[in-house]
C-alpha cells in the first residue's frame, strides 16, 4: 500500500484536529490555522487525485481494525479526488474573500468559533465525499448540519437566528429521514458498508423480494438528502439562511454544503442502491419532475425578490433543480452533466455572493436594487465579478454555465421521452435567469437618480483579499468554461469506477 | 498564414475598443485625435475585410481558434454568403462612424460610446465570418452584450427600460436558438456544427425524428428571429429607438437585426438544409410568421407619429421580407432574401440618418413638426426622397430590385402560401408609400399638409390607440404646423461629415437600382450552392 493512499484519511483528520486545536486559540490564529489547513488538505486531495489518475482505479481504505463486512471504510477514486480538490479551492477562496466581513460580523471573542465551524465543515464535507460506509456518512451528515447551523447564527444580527433555527429544523428532518432509510436498509441487507450492501441489494432485486422496502429506502433517502440540499419544494430554509449569514458562510453554504449532500446521494445511488434500480423504480422520474419544477419556480421566486442577496439565494433553488433534473434523466450522460453542474454552481454562486459583498460595501451595506444603482462604477472589480457570475448563470459561451447547459442538453437527446421537456425548460429557465440576473447587472451600471437616498459614508474597505478572491473565482469559472474537457472526462471515468 | 486575415478584422476592433475603455481617452481636448484614430482604425479594418474577400471567398480558408468543448470549435470561414454580409458591414461602418462623430459632438462620455461602437464592428464581422453554428451563437450572444451599453447610453429611465427589454428578448431568443444548436449538433452528419451548403444533418437519423427536429427548427427560427424583430418578439426594436441615431441606424437597421436574419439564413440553408424543411408544417409556420410580421410592421408604421419609431416599425416589416425570402426554401428565395438584406441596409440607414440629421440640426422628433423643412435642408431631404422611393419599391431604385426578386421567387416556388405572400408584399408596399410619403409631403409641401392635416391628422391620430392623448397631440400638431415655417427658420443641412454618408448611400441605392446584374449574379450563385 502506497503512502499516498493515506491522504484522504489524513485530510479528514487534519481538518478535524485543527478544529479542536482552534478552540484554545484566539481568533486570528484560528483563522490562520484554518487557511493553512484548507491549503494542506487541498494539496493532499490533489495528491490522491494524481494517484488515482495514475493507477486508473479506485481503492478503499480501512479505518480501524475491523475488516469488511464490519468496520468503517473510506474510498478514493478519480471523482472523489476531483470533488475534494474543488471543494477545497472554493472553501479557501470563500474564506479569503470574506475575511474582513467575518471579522466585522462576528464578536471578537467568538471569532475562533467561526473558524472551528469552517474546519468541521470541511472535515465533514471531505468525509461525505470519501466515505464508503453509510454509518460514517450519517455521522458526518450530522456534523455538517451542526457546523452549518453555527456558521449561520454566529452573525447575531437581523434574522440570522431564526434562519438558523429554520435551517436546524429542516436539516434535522432531512437527517431523520436519511437515518430511517439507513435503518431499513440495514434491516433488509444486514450491511452498512457500501460494497456488501450493494451485493445484497442486487440479490434482493434479482429475487424480487423486499420490493416495497427497497422502494421506501430509495424514497426516504432521496427525500431526506433532497431536503438538506434544498430541492424545490423543500427550499423554504434557503433564502433566509443564505441571505442573512456572513458572506463567507453564504458562499460556503450555497456553494458547498448542499453539494456535499448531493454528492453523497449520487454515491449512494451508484454504490448501494444501484442506479438502474433507481431508473426502473421510477424514482429517477420523480426526481426529474421535482428538478424541472424547481428550475422554473426558483427563478420565478427570484424575480419577485427585491433583496438581491435573497434573489441570489432563490437562484440556488433553481440551480439545485438543474442538478436533480440531470440525476433524474436516467442516463449516465445526465449524471455527468449533474456532477459537472455541481462544480459550475459552486464556483459561480460563490463568485456571486463574494462579489456582491464588494458591491454592498460601496452602497452603504444595503442590498436592494435602488441602493445598488451605479455600484458597478463605485467598485469596478466587484461589478465585473458579479457580471461574469451572472453571465455564467445565463449560460454565456466560454463560461462554466454554458458547458453545464450544453451537457444537460446533449444528454437530454439520449432519453427520448424527456428530450423536449428538458430542452424547453432549459430555454425557459435561461430566459428567467437573464431576467433577474441581468436586470441587476443593468442596475449596477445605470446612473443614480437625484431622488435616490445619498450613500452613507462608510469606512472604505479596500481589501486585497476580496479582490484576490473575486479574480480567482473568475479564473475558476473561465477554466471550467474553456478547459472543461479533462474535467468532464475525469467525471465520466470516476462515475464508471463507481459502478 | 493567410488564414489569420480572417481573425484580424474581428479582433482588431474588439481589442482596440477594449483598449479605449481601459485607457479612458475621455479628455475633451483629445476629441479630434480620438476621431482620427477611430476613423483610421475602422477604415483600415474595412480594408482588411476587403482584402480577405479579395483573397477568395469560396469557403476553402478556415481558421480554428480554440475548442470550447470536444467538437465545439470556435472557427472562422469565409464563404460567399458570409462575404456579402461582411462586405456590407465593412462598407457601412466607416461612413456611419463619420456620421456619428458629428451627431455625438455635444454628448458626454463619447469615449465609452465609440469604444462600444467599435467593438460592435468586430463582433458583427464575427457573425459574418463564423464558420460554424457555435461560433455564430457565441458572437450572437456577445452582440447582445456589447450593444446593450449603446442602447442604455442616454441613461434615462426610458433608455434603461428599452435596454432591459432588449436584453430579455435577445437572451431569451438565444436560449431557444440554443435548443436548435443542440439538435443540429446531435444529428449532424459530421459530428460538428460546421456550415455545409445545403445542410449538415444526417438525413437517415434525422428522418426518424423528423417532427421533433422540425419543432427544434421552429424554436430556433423564432429564437434567432427575436433579433430580426419577428412577430410577436418585435417589441424591443421600436423601444430601442431611444438610443442615439447612429446606433438606431447602424445597429437597429443593419448590424444587429441583419445578424438575426443572417443567422436564420445560416440555420435554414447551411444547418438544417432547405430540403429538410421544405414542404413541411414547419415551413408553413415560419412563413406565416414572416408574412404576419410584414403586414403588422407596415401597418404599425403608418400609425406611429414619432419619426424614428415609425422607421423602426418599417424595419420590423422589412426584415420579414428577408425572412419571407428565406422561408421559401428555394435557391431563388435565398438569393432574393440576400438581395433585400443588402438593399434594405442602404435604404434604411439612409432614412435613419436623415431623421438623425433633422434631430441634430433642429431637435425635431415627431413627423408633424417637419413642415417645410424640405427646402431648408435640401440635401437631407433629397436623400430621404431617394430612400423613400426605394423603400416603396419604385423601379430604378434598389428596393424595386429586391422586391421584384422576392415576388418572382414566390411565384416560382409555387407554394400557395407564398402566393399569398405576394399579396402581403403588395399591401405592405402601399402602406410603405403612405408612411414614407407623408413625411416627404410635409417636408416639401407644408401648405398641402396643413390643409389636409387639420382633418386627417386628427382622425388618424385619435385612431392610433393613444386615445385622447393622441388627439390632443394632433391638435397641438396642427397648431404648431402653422408656426412651423418660422419656428425652424435657422435649420440648415449639417456639415459634410453627415451629408457625405447620406449622399453616398443615396448613390448606392440608385446604383443598385440601375445596375444590379453583378450583385444578382453573385447572389444567385450563393442561392444555387445552398438552396
Amino acid at each position: 500500500m502506497s503512502f499516498v493512499q493515506n491522504f484522504p484519511f489524513f485530510s479528514i483528520i487534519i481538518a478535524m484536529f485543527s478544529g479542536i486545536v482552534s478552540s484554545v486559540l484566539d481568533g486570528k490564529k484560528a483563522r490562520n490555522l484554518s487557511l493553512v489547513m484548507i491549503a494542506v488538505t487541498t494539496a493532499l486531495s490533489a495528491g490522491t487525485l494524481a494517484f488515482c489518475l495514475g493507477t486508473g482505479e479506485s481503492y478503499t481504505f480501512m479505518m480501524g481494525h475491523f475488516p469488511a463486512p464490519w468496520g468503517n471504510e473510506i474510498r478514493a477514486g478519480v471523482l472523489e479526488g476531483v470533488t475534494a480538490v474543488f471543494f477545497g479551492v472554493i472553501m479557501f477562496l470563500a474564506v479569503i474573500g470574506g475575511l474582513e466581513h467575518t471579522a466585522e460580523d462576528v464578536e471578537e471573542k467568538k471569532l475562533n468559533l467561526f473558524y472551528i465551524m469552517i474546519d468541521l465543515m470541511l472535515s465533514s464535507l471531505l468525509a461525505l465525499v470519501y466515505t464508503n460506509d453509510l454509518f460514517t456518512a450519517y455521522v458526518f451528515v450530522e456534523i455538517n448540519t451542526i457546523a452549518g447551523c453555527g456558521l449561520i447564527m454566529i452573525r447575531q444580527k437581523g434574522r440570522s437566528m431564526s434562519a438558523a433555527i429554520r435551517y436546524m429544523i429542516m436539516s434535522q428532518l432531512g437527517s431523520g429521514l436519511f437515518l430511517i432509510g439507513l435503518s431499513i436498509l440495514y434491516d433488509v441487507t444486514g450491511h452498512l458498508l457500501m460494497s456488501p450492501a450493494k451485493e445484497s441489494v442486487e440479490m434482493l432485486v434479482a429475487e424480487g423480494s423486499y420490493r416495497l422496502p427497497l422502494l421506501v429506502i430509495m424514497a426516504v433517502i432521496g427525500v431526506g438528502l433532497a431536503i438538506k440540499s434544498g430541492l424545490y419544494p423543500f427550499h423554504y430554509w434557503i433564502p433566509d439562511t443564505y441571505g442573512y449569514a456572513t458572506p463567507t458562510a453564504s458562499a460556503v453554504l450555497s456553494g458547498l454544503v448542499s453539494k456535499g449532500y448531493i454528492f453523497l446521494l449520487i454515491k449512494i445511488f451508484y454504490r448501494v442502491l444501484g442506479y438502474e434500480n433507481l431508473v426502473s423504480s421510477q424514482m429517477a422520474n420523480v426526481l426529474y419532475v421535482f428538478g424541472i419544477v424547481g428550475m422554473v419556480m426558483g427563478s420565478l421566486h427570484a424575480i419577485h425578490e427585491t433583496d438581491t442577496r435573497r434573489m441570489t439565494a432563490y437562484s440556488s433553488v433553481a440551480q439545485i433543480g438543474y442538478i436533480y433534473m440531470g440525476i433524474g434523466l436516467g442516463t449516465s450522460y445526465g449524471m455527468v452533466a449533474a456532477v459537472f453542474h455541481i462544480f459550475t454552481h459552486s464556483a459561480t454562486k460563490a463568485l456571486l455572493f463574494i462579489s456582491a459583498v464588494g458591491l454592498y460595501e460601496v452602497s452603504g451595506d444595503k442590498k436592494d436594487y435602488v441602493s445598488l444603482r451605479g455600484a458597478g462604477y463605485r467598485n469596478p472589480l466587484a461589478g465585473i465579478g458579479f457580471t461574469v457570475g451572472s453571465l455564467s448563470m445565463v449560460g454565456f459561451p466560454m463560461l462554466s454555465g454554458f458547458i453545464s447547459k450544453l451537457l444537460f442538453a446533449t444528454s437530454a437527446l439520449e432519453s427520448p421521452h424527456k428530450m423536449l421537456p428538458t430542452l424547453i425548460v432549459l430555454a425557459v429557465s435561461t430566459t428567467l435567469n437573464a431576467v433577474y440576473f441581468l436586470r441587476l447587472v443593468i442596475t449596477l451600471y445605470s446612473r443614480r437618480r437625484p431622488e435616490d437616498a445619498p450613500i452613507p459614508e462608510t469606512v472604505p474597505r479596500k481589501s486585497w483579499h476580496l479582490r484576490l478572491a473575486i479574480l480567482c473565482f473568475i479564473g475558476v469559472n473561465l477554466v471550467l468554461g474553456l478547459a472543461s474537457q479533462p474535467i468532464v472526462q475525469a467525471i465520466t471515468d470516476g462515475l464508471a469506477m463507481f459502478g | 498564414m493567410s488564414e489569420i486575415i480572417l481573425a484580424l478584422p474581428v479582433f482588431l476592433p474588439i481589442l482596440s475598443g477594449v483598449a479605449m475603455l481601459l485607457h479612458g481617452w475621455g479628455k475633451e481636448e483629445w476629441s479630434r485625435k480620438r476621431e482620427l484614430f477611430i476613423e483610421g482604425l475602422v477604415v483600415a479594418n474595412s480594408l482588411l475585410v476587403a482584402g480577405a474577400i479579395a483573397g477568395g471567398a469560396d469557403g476553402e480558408r478556415r481558421l480554428v481558434l480554440f475548442r470550447l468543448y470536444s467538437e465545439l470549435t470556435i472557427m472562422f470561414k469565409l464563404d460567399r454568403m458570409g462575404s456579402v454580409f461582411a462586405g456590407l458591414v465593412a462598407f457601412l461602418w466607416p461612413l456611419a462612424t463619420l456620421y456619428a462623430f458629428e451627431y455625438m459632438e455635444h454628448e458626454e462620455r463619447k469615449n465609452t460610446f465609440f469604444a462600444f461602437y467599435t467593438i460592435t464592428y468586430g463582433i458583427t464581422l464575427g457573425i459574418a465570418l463564423a464558420g460554424n453554428l457555435v461560433t455564430l451563437y457565441l458572437f450572437y450572444e456577445m452582440l447582445t452584450l456589447v450593444t446593450l451599453p449603446l442602447v442604455l447610453f442616454p441613461l434615462t429611465t426610458e433608455a434603461v427600460r428599452a435596454g432591459r427589454s432588449y436584453l430579455y428578448y435577445s437572451i431569451g431568443g438565444a436560449a431557444f436558438a440554443f435548443v436548435g444548436l443542440v439538435f443540429v449538433l446531435g444529428f449532424s452528419a459530421t459530428g460538428t456544427t460546421e456550415f455545409v451548403a445545403g445542410g449538415m444533418l444526417d438525413l437517415v437519423r434525422a428522418g426518424e425524428k423528423k417532427n421533433i427536429l422540425l419543432f427544434a427548427y421552429v424554436l430556433a427560427f423564432f429564437g434567432f428571429g427575436v433579433k430580426a424583430a419577428l412577430f410577436p418578439c418585435y417589441r424591443w426594436l421600436p423601444k430601442a429607438a431611444v438610443a442615439p441615431t447612429p446606433v438606431t441606424a447602424l445597429l437597429h437597421a443593419v448590424a444587429v437585426v441583419k445578424s438575426g436574419a443572417f443567422a436564420i439564413l445560416r440555420l435554414t440553408y447551411f444547418s438544417f438544409g432547405s430540403e429538410f424543411v421544405k414542404g413541411t408544417w414547419a415551413q408553413g409556420v415560419v412563413m406565416t410568421a414572416a408574412l404576419v410580421t410584414i403586414a403588422f410592421g407596415s401597418t404599425m408604421a403608418v400609425k406611429e407619429v414619432h419619426w424614428k419609431r415609425r422607421l423602426a416599425y418599417s424595419t420590423v416589416s422589412n426584415l420579414s421580407y428577408i425572412l419571407f425570402g428565406a422561408t421559401l426554401m428555394t435557391p431563388l428565395g435565398l438569393a432574393a432574401a440576400l438581395s433585400h438584406l443588402v438593399s434594405h441596409a442602404f435604404m434604411k440607414i439612409c432614412a435613419f440618418f436623415c431623421a438623425g440629421a433633422v434631430m441634430h440640426q433642429t431637435g425635431k422628433t415627431y413627423i408633424y413638426q417637419l413642415d417645410g423643412l424640405g427646402k431648408k435642408m435640401p440635401v437631407t431631404f433629397g436623400c430621404l426622397l431617394v430612400s423613400s422611393l426605394s423603400l416603396m419599391g419604385i423601379p430604378l431604385f434598389a428596393g424595386f430590385i429586391s422586391k421584384w426578386n422576392l415576388a418572382q421567387a414566390a411565384f416560382d416556388s409555387g407554394d400557395p402560401l407564398a402566393l399569398t405572400g405576394v399579396a402581403v408584399i403588395l399591401y405592405s408596399a402601399l402602406m410603405t408609400g403612405i408612411y414614407m410619403m407623408t413625411v416627404i409631403v410635409r417636408a416639401y409641401f407644408p401648405s398641402l399638409a396643413k390643409k389636409a392635416g387639420g382633418t386627417a391628422a386628427a382622425a388618424g391620430l385619435s385612431r392610433n390607440g393613444a386615445g385622447t392623448a393622441g388627439a390632443a397631440t394632433a391638435h397641438k400638431a396642427v397648431g404648431e404646423a402653422a408656426g412651423a415655417a418660422t419656428a425652424h427658420g435657422a435649420a440648415a443641412d449639417p456639415t459634410w461629415k453627415m451629408t457625405a454618408p447620406l449622399v453616398i448611400f443615396a448613390a448606392v441605392i440608385l446604383l443598385i437600382g440601375f445596375h444590379s446584374a453583378p450583385l444578382m449574379r453573385l447572389l444567385t450563385m450563393i442561392g444555387g450552392e445552398a438552396g
